[in-house]
């Protein structure tokens, strides 16, 4: 992997990339455990995902309208806390990413739904996530169709890893979704052929991409380290009326000594090889300090979402009338 | 499938009262919505798909999926009733029972259709009977065991109007017309008759063979009070512990003797008042039979029922 030529090609998404993958290598060092790897492979489409497309307000996580975003690799749980963190959800403050896996922290070891702003649904078990998701998705067709496309309108993304694929369930979900054309969810499948106990090939040889195309998906297969082919793969799932698999190959623990390697899966707390991965990111800011990427004056993460109202709750567009509290879904 | 013989003269079934109080809260409340697995004709639920073609979802066979579906549902703000045969909700997709619907405290309604052995020729694959002490252990998770059709119409309706995970175990043998008058509360038991030798505390489709053998008893000059416990979770502990009073409890229900309602009680007696607690159930996996056969061979019946009081009595003495 030539980290070098993609710093240099897309500098700013690659500056706010590196702050997922510094703070998920810090936070897990702080720890002493979790999982390094997975995050620091999916960061570019994590990135990609949240700065370009995702809908959502960090002031108000319950907005009904907002996309919904699935961990169900649920173990490369530091992706999405660094993602609450550096988007600016008032609860995720560095101080959390600080606690990660501590006690009464809000930056448990798996996300707990009900317990995080901006986590949709519990996930660890793996494969849950995709079949949680179906039902999101099968949901927003529902309100969709009733309530009409200027209310709800949104996305329902998951990142799953070859593990959510192994399991069972998520045949299920596949099958339900292919059948159900969901149009609006979107898998981006983590490909970095990596499992705790080695390569992926040890235990699994199925053709994912073909699985999904069998239920009815619609596949495309992407370098998931390069922004410009998720971006085009994220528009191009939108604009498909199938539900849509992108399968995104990553180096797990990219830029790690451990890049590649099961070693990469669980916790990388070696100082030496922080320190090295963090020279090969070109970072050198102190580590778990509060939101180094702030995005420049004007540019938001959060996009579209409308102003929340004076009383916390949001305002729904004006051309409707008043959606009484009992009847808002 | 197996197929319930006519109904008997004042006899009813439970998921007719089900479906037609879901049709009712559908026709009232837009979040409500079907989730099915290939269970459409086992939930009764064909009207209801007719009136709502699109609030019915069937997931095809894929309970694990069924459940998480269900979830994400929720999270949209809809109420999901998801029902499926009892067997195959709570067995195959425990973990997911576990995780997305009681731990995450989702507002999910799940139906345990055909529960216990209502399914008695289709053999232990298909009994239901292990179901209320996979559940029971769920934090968060309400468990409702409807005695009649009355009262299934009522944990229904109470499942729709609390926002969180439900469990309502539905039977599909023919029960009679409890009559009771007090209100639906889980957690409220009634007492259907008093008595002061012995307390029989039951739930489901076994309070009405209770009822029978407290009055087999009161030939015998025993007093035997009946406690209809309606729900297993909340439990109500107050209730129990009242019947320990007595100073012997026999335990009935379509399930297996221990971690259900037995298993409950147990805990409870022993933690507060030690008295002789039998329970009548099913000891284990049971044989392939008709319904009928397996109630009256592992005595869940009036004179089955009985002869656990006398045991009890016994004990009670000794």
């Amino acid at each position: 992997m030539d980290i070098a030529a993609l710093r240099a090609a897309h500098p700013e998404h690659w500056r706010l990339a590196a702050a997922i993958r510094v703070l998920t290598l810090d936070a897990v060092a702080a720890a002493n455990s979790g999982h390094s790897g997975m995050p620091m492979g999916m960061a570019d489409v994590a990135t990609v995902l949240f700065d370009r497309h995702l809908r959502f307000d960090p002031k108000a996580p319950h907005w009904p309208d907002r996309d919904r975003f699935v961990l169900s690799a649920g173990h490369g749980s530091m992706l999405l806390y660094a993602l609450l963190h550096l988007t600016g959800y008032p609860d995720m403050p560095i101080e959390e990413i600080r606690n990660f896996r501590q006690w009464e922290s809000r930056t448990p070891g798996h996300p707990e739904v009900h317990h995080t702003a901006g986590v949709e649904t519990t996930t660890g078990p793996l494969g849950q996530g995709l079949a949680n998701a179906v039902g999101m998705a099968i949901a927003e067709e529902a309100l969709r169709a009733r309530f009409g496309a200027k209310l709800i309108d949104h996305y329902t993304y998951v990142i799953a890893g070859d593990g959510c694929l192994m399991e069972g369930v998520s045949q299920e979900a596949i099958s339900l979704a292919g059948m159900q054309r969901l149009s609006r969810l979107i898998v981006l499948f983590d490909d970095n052929g990596i499992t705790i106990d080695g390569k992926v090939s040890l235990a699994d040889a199925t053709d994912q991409g073909a699985r999904f195309a069998a239920s009815g998906w619609h596949v495309q297969a992407i370098d998931g380290h390069d922004p410009d082919a998720i971006d085009a793969a994220i528009r191009a799932a939108k604009a498909d009326p199938r539900p849509s698999l992108i399968a995104c190959r990553t180096h797990i623990g990219l830029g790690s000594s451990a890049q590649g390697t099961a070693k990469a899966h669980g916790a990388l707390t070696d100082a030496q090889l922080i320190a090295e991965t963090k020279a090969v990111y070109g970072w050198e800011h102190p580590p778990l300090s509060s939101r180094p990427t702030s995005r420049p004056a004007g540019r938001r993460w959060a996009s579209a979402a409308p102003p929340p109202a004076p009383n916390g709750r949001h305002a729904w567009p004006p051309c409707l009338p008043p959606v009484r509290p009992s009847s808002a879904a | 499938m197996a197929h319930a013989a006519p109904l008997k003269p004042g006899l009813s079934d439970c998921r007719e009262a089900w479906s037609a109080t879901l049709l009712a809260l559908a026709e009232a409340d837009p979040r409500v919505v079907a989730v099915v697995n290939d269970s459409v004709g086992s939930s009764k639920l064909a009207t209801f798909q007719k009136r709502f073609p699109d609030r019915l979802i069937n997931v095809g066979i894929a309970e694990q999926n069924m459940v998480g579906v269900g979830a994400g549902l929720a999270n949209g703000g809809k109420i999901p009733f998801v029902s499926a045969a009892s067997p195959f909700l709570t067995g195959r997709a425990l973990e997911q029972i576990k995780a997305d619907a009681a731990y995450s405290n989702v507002n999910v309604k799940l139906v345990g259709q055909s529960s216990g052995v209502a399914y008695g020729e289709l053999g232990p694959t298909h009994h239901s009977i292990e179901d209320l002490a996979w559940l029971r252990v769920l934090q968060n998770l309400a468990i409702l065991v409807p005695a009649d059709p009355a009262e299934t119409e009522a944990a229904v309706r109470w499942a729709h109007a609390h926002d969180g995970p439900v469990f309502i175990r539905v039977s599909r043998m023919p029960v009679p017309d409890l009559g009771e008058q007090a209100p639906y509360e889980p957690g409220r038991a009634t007492v259907l008759r008093q008595g002061g030798d012995v307390a029989l505390l039951t739930l489901g489709t076994t309070v009405h063979l209770a009822m029978a053998a407290a009055g087999l008893l009161a030939a015998e000059g025993v007093s035997a009070r009946v406690v209809n416990m309606r729900s297993l979770a909340p439990l109500d502990e107050i209730a129990v512990r009242e019947a320990a009073a007595t100073g012997a409890i026999v335990t009935v229900e379509e399930a297996h003797v221990s971690g259900g309602l037995g298993g409950a009680v147990a805990e409870i007696v022993t933690a507060h008042r030690p008295v002789p607690v039998e329970r009548v159930g099913f000891p284990g996996f049971v044989p392939t039979g008709s319904v009928e056969w397996l109630f009256e061979r592992f005595g869940l019946s009036p004179e089955g029922i009985a002869a656990a009081v006398r045991r009890a009595l016994g004990r009670k003495r000794a």
